[in-house]
């Protein structure tokens, strides 16, 4: 009889705990850190579209002034500011930096990959090599893996993702899922999967089912995210988005489940406006380049 | 022992739970059904006869020659109580599940398509529930029901040159009035198939006039509208002129290629043929509109044949831009203050929709110009705006219009992003803060 009453006691237990582990992800949290605007000389930043990190160096793309600013970080905090202007960027959107420090800057005017050196030096434009089908590409979206291979969004084709290697030789495509709104841009995580956001569909696909084909990870989140327009993937399984048109940041796990939103729309510190990419550094703090506001803002984690 | 017991009961309880809610349903039913009958214990006769001593006008209106078959067989009682109900007209029942009672089939589940005010159980917008002239208990013959309500489409079908047969017959030739299980628009099916039930596209003419191109497959919607038009073949009134002028090689491989539909550039390569003026001028701005470079290029928005609006339009402005930018659309539809071109979904008064060099695609270089467009800023206010007036939350920031408003709306009054005008002022006049 004692034994039928503790296995009751204990089947009661796993009931009242169960939901304790399904809804266990605690909400992702960050605090205002600091705000940047503008470059060592005091020129102030206008319109900033791209922003990448790499273990201690930040750059902006400053796409209003059409240049590009290196900042030091020196313990998550930016220090100095250097201008980078070539005639061989005009409108610079989206960057990103590999391994070596090599800078990848998307002109949207262009419509090319720019690569600098890590001084900020033109090395070339990035040309593909062994496409697999046809020579031409829209290129709206950048990112790199663990291995400095380069991950180009092709918009053109009915939407591809290009895997290219170092040197910019085409290693492989994987198309864009059935029945895409509108792929706004990519990321990789160290593990080498993709995830896009779609941003007329509101929702988050990847390729970590089957690398050669993309599947949906989240539900349709239009009450979280209106309009997805940037993402990344930090180290710690997390995603960060941009919700472009309403103003806010939303932390997706790289499971698909949602773990907040943060911000909101506004003209103060601690808000933003129209921000688009996004950036974390090796301490975990995320950069955001706060578009309409002409700043980027930079906010630490909450443990 | 006890826990055993309370076991038992709690099972015993909840299937009693499970039993009883269909009987309960059925009981619902029944006090429904009971309603076409004579619940009221009326003496004979009297059904149809006792309340026409108070409501006598409703004798000449039976009279009519289709009377609702319920008030021939039961009276007055099939729909209302003759006592006290819940629902307005002594009806027994909500007047949108009311008819359903008995008309079950009309909305069938998972329906392609239904009409509004059908789904909106606004049945007495068509029908009469006493009696009519018409058959169906319709409130008016043919056409002119749907006419009442769809009046631009009643406009154009009656002034256009080249009328549509099967329009002049009845709109029901096509459509379903409740709901379509099969197509959208309450379409009985989809183009072509609806139309190969009139039009055979294997005749010698039909293909002739398709100029020998495989078209028996294509959506005959995208070039013809089948409403009528000015234009003969019923063509939409906005013609591109490749297909105005049977050049359809211009765009399309040879009408005896392997793949004679296929087209011959991809994007915006196709269109840059002709309209490279413009094309070129897009290319050269700082600010693509990305669509445009899209696999499909200028045909994510305009028709390659022909439309009724103008530019060649897919759809008209807000439904065309609101089908990526929904959020957009949503906004203004719940701002309290509707912005005039938002509304009407002039989004091209503000934007452009190709390119610009300018920040959200504006059409001027200034968001103060833009607005002036319309808006007499020396009419407005008397607070400093331009380039030489700084923000004072954000030194990289100029005071413009958006500013302060929001001009797809916002859920405060005037467009404003916050809850009270004081609340948005002290964000920059924070002295004034209490």
């Amino acid at each position: 009889m004692r034994r039928i009453e503790m296995s009751r006691l204990i089947v009661l237990m796993i009931i009242l705990v169960l939901p304790l582990f399904s809804f266990g992800a605690e909400p992702v949290k960050m605090k205002y850190a600091l705000s940047l605007y503008a470059d060592e000389k005091g020129t102030g930043l206008n319109q900033p579209e791209g922003i990448a990190c790499k273990d201690d160096r930040l750059v902006v793309a400053d796409t209003g002034n059409g240049r590009l600013i290196l900042y030091s970080l020196q313990g998550g905090e930016p220090r100095g500011g250097k201008e980078i202007k070539l005639p061989q960027i005009v409108y610079p959107i989206r960057v990103k930096v590999n391994s070596k420090g090599d800078i990848f800057v998307l002109d949207e005017k262009l419509r090319k990959v720019v690569r600098l050196t890590s001084e900020g030096t033109f090395k070339q434009y990035l040309e593909l090599g062994g496409l697999p089908t046809e020579s031409m590409i829209v290129p709206a979206g950048i990112d790199l893996d663990g291995n400095d291979n380069i991950y180009l969004l092709d918009i053109l084709l009915g939407g591809r993702v290009l895997v290219l290697d170092g040197d910019g030789k085409v290693q492989r495509q994987i198309n864009f899922p059935k029945e895409y709104g509108f792929i706004t841009d990519l990321a990789v995580n160290s593990k080498g999967v993709v995830f896009l956001t779609d941003g007329v569909k509101s929702m988050v696909y990847s390729n970590a089912k089957d690398p050669g084909v993309f599947t949906p990870i989240t539900g349709i989140m239009k009450e979280d995210l209106k309009f997805p327009s940037n993402i990344v993937a930090d180290t710690k399984g997390m995603l960060f988005i941009s919700d472009k048109n309403s103003g806010g940041i939303v932390a997706v796990g790289q499971d698909g489940m949602f773990r907040n939103r943060m911000l909101s729309l506004g003209w103060n510190e601690r808000t933003v406006r129209y921000p688009t990419q996004l950036c974390v550094d090796k301490n975990g703090n995320l950069f955001v380049a706060d578009r309409a506001n002409s700043r980027v803002q930079e906010f630490s984690p909450l443990q | 022992m006890n826990s055993r017991i309370s076991a038992v009961i709690w099972a015993l309880a909840a299937i009693c739970i499970c039993f009883a809610s269909p009987l309960y349903a059925a009981k619902a039913n029944k006090a429904t059904k009971e309603s076409t009958e004579n619940t009221f214990h009326l003496k004979p006769g009297a059904q149809q006869k006792v309340c026409l001593t108070c409501h006598a006008d409703f004798e000449e209106k039976l009279k009519k020659p289709f009377v609702h078959s319920p008030i021939k067989k039961t009276g007055c009682p099939a729909c209302h109580s003759p006592h006290t109900t819940n629902f307005p007209k002594l009806l027994a029942a909500n007047v949108s599940t009311l008819c359903l009672t008995c008309h079950k089939g009309m909305l069938p589940p998972g329906a392609s398509s239904t009409h509004k005010v059908a789904a909106e159980g606004k049945c007495v917008l068509c029908h009469d529930p006493h009696s009519a002239d018409n058959k169906f208990n319709l409130r008016k013959s043919g056409n002119e029901l749907c006419y009442s309500c769809h009046t631009d489409k009643a406009a154009t079908i009656k002034k256009v040159k080249f009328k549509h047969q099967p329009v002049e017959k009845g709109c029901v030739t096509c459509h379903s009035p409740h709901s379509s299980s099969k197509a959208a628009h309450l379409l009985k099916s989809d183009p072509p198939a609806l139309c190969k039930t009139c039009h055979q596209t294997d005749k010698p003419l039909f293909i002739k006039q398709h100029m020998n191109y495989p078209v028996a497959g294509s959506r005959c919607t995208l070039c013809h509208d089948v409403h009528g038009s000015d234009k003969a073949g019923m063509i939409y009134n906005t013609a591109h002129p490749p297909f105005a002028n049977k050049t359809c090689n211009l765009c399309h491989e040879s009408s005896n290629a392997p793949k004679p539909l296929a087209l011959k550039k991809i994007g915006l390569e196709l269109c840059r043929g002709c309209h490279s003026k413009t094309v070129n001028e897009m290319l050269s701005k700082n600010r693509l509109h990305w669509p445009v470079l899209g696999k499909d290029g200028c045909l994510n928005c305009h028709g390659p044949h022909a439309s009724p609006l103008k530019g060649l339009l897919k759809d008209t402005p807000v439904r065309l831009c609101g089908s990526c930018h929904a959020d957009t659309i949503q906004r203004q539809e719940n701002s309290i203050t509707k912005h005039q071109p938002v509304k009407d979904g002039m989004c091209t008064s503000c934007h452009s929709t190709h390119a610009s060099d300018n920040e959200l695609l504006f059409a001027q270089k200034s968001v103060i110009e833009v607005c002036q467009q319309c808006h007499d800023y020396s009419k407005h206010a008397t607070h400093p705006i331009g380039a030489k007036v700084i923000d004072k939350r954000n030194k990289n920031l100029t005071m413009q219009c958006l500013s302060c408003h929001r001009a797809h709306g916002t859920e405060y009054k005037h467009m404003l992003p916050t809850a009270t005008v004081s609340e948005l002022c002290t964000q920059c006049h924070v002295d004034y803060k209490r």
